[in-house]
C-alpha cells in the first residue's frame, strides 16, 4: 500500500482487503499505545476499518490513507475513553493525548517496520524461562498473581519481569529494524 | 532513562490492567509523563509491546481480517435493508406520477396522484435520515418504567432523575438507589432491569449493545442479536456476552454470578479469558484470575439483604445477626407441628417458634425499613370465615406484622397491638390464595408505605399503606417468630385460630425485592 498522496482527485483505486492486510498490525499497535485495554483494542480497530469502507473513495488525495486512519482511530479512542473509562477518565483521556501525540514522533518505528516479524525473533531469543512467563501471560492469558503462584514468586515481581522483558524486546526490535533498514 | 520507582511501578501496575489505578495515581502518572516525552515515549512503547505480543500469541486474537469481513458484512446487510426499503418507496411514487400524468387535464382530481407521489418521495428522502438516525438509536437504549429514584449522570457531569420515556445516550451513568429499580428498553424489544444499589454505564459502539455494571444487579431479556454483534454486559470481573435470552447477573466486589433462565450465555473472565456457556437453568461465577465455575441455581435466588432463611430442614436455619448468617433454631410447639419426609413443615394445629432469630430480625428491619416475606407453602381446608395467622413476627405488644388466610383471602396486619380480636377488619388484602394441593409462591414486599402481593403467577397486587410508615419499622420489635399460628394471644383470642397446611420454605429480607427478582425466585422455586 502507498504512504504517498496520490493527486487532488479522491484515489478510486483504493484495494480495501490489501488495506486492511497491510496496516492492521500497526493500526491496533497505535490504539494499544493510547493505552486502550487489550480486549477491545480489536473492536476499536474494526470501527475504523468500518468507517475506511464506507469512505474509502471520499479519502481526499492528499491524505495518505495511514494518516486517515489514524485521525479516525484517535478520535474514536478518545470517544471510547469519554464513553467508557470506570476510574480516572479525564487522566485516561488526558494520557491517551500525550502518548498519541508521541505516537506521531517522526522516529518512532513501531508503525512503519516490519515490527511483527522482528518481534518473532527477538522473542525466539530470549532466555527460556522469559519465554515461559511470556506465554503464560499473552498466549494462555493468564493474570500475574496466578504466574507467581506457579511460579513461587509474587505478583510485583512478575509485573517487574514482564515490563524488563519488554524492554528487551523494544531494544532488540529496535535494533533490527534499524540494520534492516540501513 | 530510568523513572523514579514510585511511576515505574505506576506504570507496571497500568501495564498488567489499565483500570488497576485510582485517581490520584492516574494524575501522577500522566503528570509523569506530561513532563517526560521520553518517558512518556517508553511507556508507549511498553503499551504497543504488549499488545504487539498478545496479537502474536494470543489465540483469538488470530483472526482479526476475518472480523473485520463479518463487521463489513454486517455493515452490507443494514445498507441492503435500507436499499430495499428506499427502492420500494420510490416505485410506488413513480406508479402515482405516472397516474397522474395520464390524467393530466382531467381537473383537480389529478393533482391527487401527483401529491400522493411527491409525498413519497419527500417520505424516501426523510426515511434515509430516519434510518440512519434510527440505526445509531438502535444501540441506545430509553427509560421505560422507574421506581424509587434513579440519577443518569450525563457525560458533561450535569445529573438528572431518570423518568418514563427518557432518552440514553452515549456514556450515561446510572445510579439507581438502594430502594430504587429502572427498566431500561431498547428498540430491538431488549428490555434490562436494573436492582436498588446498581451502578451502570451505558456506552454504545458500533459493534453492538454494551454495558458497564460496576455493582449492584441485572435482569434481561436479550433480543435476538444480529450475528457478530452480541450484546455483552461487562462487570469487573468478566464479560456476559449474549445473543438473545433472558438472564440475571449480579455484580459483587470479589465476583459476578450469572444465571440463564432461557437461551444461552457466554461468560468469560477478564484476567483469564475462562469461560463458559451457561444454559438455561444453569448458573456460573466469575471471580479475578480464577476459572469460570458453573453452579446449580438454588432458591432463594438472592441472599442480598436476607435476614432470616427457613428452606426444608435438610439446609440449616439462618438469621443475619451482627452481619452474618448464622445458624438459629425453629422449633415444634404442640404434637402437631412436625417436619414431614420432604423436610416441610406439616401443621395441623401445632405452632413452629423460632425465639432466637427474632430480635436480630427487628434490628435488621428498624434499619432498612422495607422487608420482603416469601413463603412457599400449601393451605389446608379450614372453617368458613375464621382467620387463621400462618406467619407473625409477634412482639410483647402484639405483631410487628402477621400474614393470615381467611377463606381464600391472604391478608396482611401491620403494628397491631391489643386487641387483636379485630385483626381481620383492619388487615390489609393482598389478594386470594389457591387451595391447591401443590405449593403456591407467597411474596410480599414492603418499602415507603407501599406493600406489593404476588401469589404464584397472578399479576403483582400492590396496595398504598395509609398509615405514616418510619414510627412502624423504626421501631420495631419482636420477641418471636412463629409459623401455623400466635402465641401470645391465641388462648385467649378466638378467632386467631391455628393455620393448617404445609411450609415448605421462608425467607424474610431488609429490602423489598424487585419485580424481576421475584419472578426468576418463582421460577426457581417450582424447579
Amino acid at each position: 500500500m502507498s504512504d504517498e498522496p496520490t493527486g487532488n482527485q479522491p484515489n478510486q483505486s483504493l484495494d480495501f482487503d490489501l488495506i486492511v492486510r497491510e496496516t492492521q498490525s500497526h493500526l491496533r499497535a497505535y490504539i494499544a499505545g493510547m493505552g486502550v485495554p487489550r480486549h477491545d483494542v480489536d473492536d476499536l480497530a474494526q470501527d475504523v476499518y468500518v468507517e475506511l469502507y464506507r469512505c474509502l473513495h471520499r479519502i481526499p488525495a492528499e491524505v495518505t490513507v495511514k494518516q486517515w486512519l489514524k485521525g479516525i482511530a484517535r478520535n474514536l479512542c478518545l470517544n471510547y475513553f469519554r464513553r467508557t473509562a470506570r476510574r480516572g477518565r479525564l487522566h485516561r483521556e488526558a494520557l491517551a493525548e500525550i502518548l498519541v501525540d508521541l505516537t506521531y514522533e517522526a522516529k518512532s518505528h513501531w508503525f512503519e517496520g516490519a515490527v511483527q516479524t522482528a518481534l518473532e525473533k527477538c522473542f525466539e531469543k530470549l532466555p527460556g524461562e522469559s519465554r515461559k512467563m511470556v506465554k503464560m501471560r499473552y498466549e494462555e492469558e493468564i493474570p500475574s498473581h496466578t504466574i507467581a503462584e506457579r511460579l513461587g514468586s509474587t505478583s510485583e515481581a512478575i509485573r517487574v519481569a514482564l515490563f524488563r522483558i519488554r524492554s528487551v524486546l523494544r531494544d532488540c526490535v529496535s535494533a533490527r529494524i534499524a540494520v534492516e533498514g540501513a | 532513562m530510568t523513572p523514579p520507582a514510585d511511576i515505574a511501578e505506576l506504570m507496571q501496575r497500568f501495564l498488567d490492567d489499565r483500570d488497576s489505578l485510582v485517581d490520584d495515581e492516574y494524575a501522577r502518572l500522566v503528570e509523569a509523563v506530561r513532563a517526560s516525552p521520553e518517558l512518556g515515549a517508553r511507556l508507549r512503547d511498553q503499551l504497543i509491546i504488549d499488545d504487539t505480543l498478545s496479537q502474536h500469541l494470543a489465540i483469538d486474537r488470530r483472526h482479526f481480517d476475518a472480523q473485520v469481513q463479518q463487521r463489513i458484512d454486517d455493515h452490507l446487510r443494514e445498507e441492503e435493508e435500507l436499499n430495499r426499503q428506499t427502492g420500494e418507496l420510490q416505485s410506488l411514487a413513480l406508479s402515482h406520477l405516472e397516474n397522474a400524468a395520464t390524467t393530466a387535464g382531467a381537473g383537480w382530481s389529478a393533482l391527487v396522484p401527483l401529491a400522493v407521489a411527491l409525498t413519497l418521495l419527500i417520505a424516501v428522502g426523510l426515511g434515509i435520515g430516519i434510518w440512519q438516525k434510527n440505526r445509531h438509536e438502535a444501540l441506545l437504549a430509553q427509560v421505560e418504567a422507574v421506581e424509587g429514584r434513579v440519577v443518569v449522570r450525563r457525560m458533561n457531569d450535569h445529573d438528572q432523575y431518570a423518568q418514563n420515556q427518557l432518552l440514553l445516550r452515549h456514556g450515561d451513568r446510572l445510579l439507581v438507589e438502594d430502594a430504587a429499580a429502572l427498566t431500561l428498553r431498547w428498540s430491538d424489544g431488549t428490555r434490562v432491569q436494573l436492582q436498588g444499589g446498581t451502578v451502570a454505564d451505558l456506552p454504545a459502539t458500533t459493534a453492538g449493545k454494551r454495558m458497564f455494571i460496576d455493582s449492584g444487579a441485572v435482569s434481561a431479556i436479550v433480543a435476538r442479536q444480529p450475528g457478530g454483534r452480541p450484546m455483552v454486559f461487562a462487570t469487573p470481573h468478566a464479560d456476559a456476552v449474549v445473543r438473545g435470552t433472558e438472564l440475571y447477573l449480579r455484580v459483587f466486589p470479589e465476583e459476578t454470578r450469572l444465571e440463564v433462565a432461557e437461551g444461552k450465555v457466554e461468560l468469560v473472565e477478564h484476567r483469564t479469558s475462562s469461560a463458559q456457556l451457561v444454559a438455561a437453568g444453569e448458573a456460573a461465577v466469575a471471580a479475578p484470575g480464577e476459572k469460570v465455575v458453573k453452579r446449580a441455581i438454588q432458591w432463594p435466588s438472592s441472599r442480598e439483604g436476607l435476614v432470616y432463611l427457613f428452606a426444608g430442614n435438610q439446609r440449616p436455619v439462618l438469621v443475619r445477626s451482627k452481619g452474618i448468617l448464622q445458624p438459629t433454631s425453629l422449633t415444634p410447639f404442640g404434637a402437631e407441628a412436625a417436619f414431614n419426609a420432604q423436610g416441610e413443615l406439616e401443621l395441623n394445629g401445632g405452632l413452629m417458634i423460632d425465639r432466637l432469630a427474632a430480635g436480630d430480625i427487628a434490628t435488621e428491619l428498624r434499619a432498612s425499613r422495607a422487608f420482603t416475606l416469601e413463603a412457599l407453602l400449601s393451605a389446608g381446608t379450614s372453617s368458613p370465615g375464621t382467620l387463621r395467622t400462618l406467619l407473625a413476627l409477634e412482639s410483647d405488644q402484639g405483631v410487628l406484622f402477621a400474614l393470615s388466610q381467611q377463606d381464600d383471602r391472604l391478608l396482611l396486619a401491620v403494628a397491631r397491638h391489643e386487641p387483636l380480636s379485630d385483626l381481620a377488619a383492619e388487615s390489609i388484602d393482598l389478594g386470594p390464595l389457591p387451595a391447591a394441593a401443590e405449593l403456591s409462591r407467597v411474596v410480599v414486599t414492603y418499602a415507603q408505605g407501599r406493600f406489593t402481593a404476588y401469589l404464584n403467577d397472578a399479576p403483582p397486587r400492590t396496595v398504598e399503606w395509609e398509615r405514616p410508615t418510619d414510627p412502624w419499622l423504626a421501631s420495631a420489635d419482636a420477641t418471636c417468630l412463629v409459623v401455623g399460628g400466635l402465641t401470645n394471644r391465641a388462648a385467649s383470642n378466638p378467632v386467631a385460630q391455628p393455620w393448617r397446611g404445609r411450609v415448605a420454605a421462608v425467607a424474610l429480607y431488609d429490602r423489598a425485592l424487585a419485580a424481576a427478582e421475584i419472578e426468576r425466585s418463582v421460577r426457581k422455586a417450582s424447579q
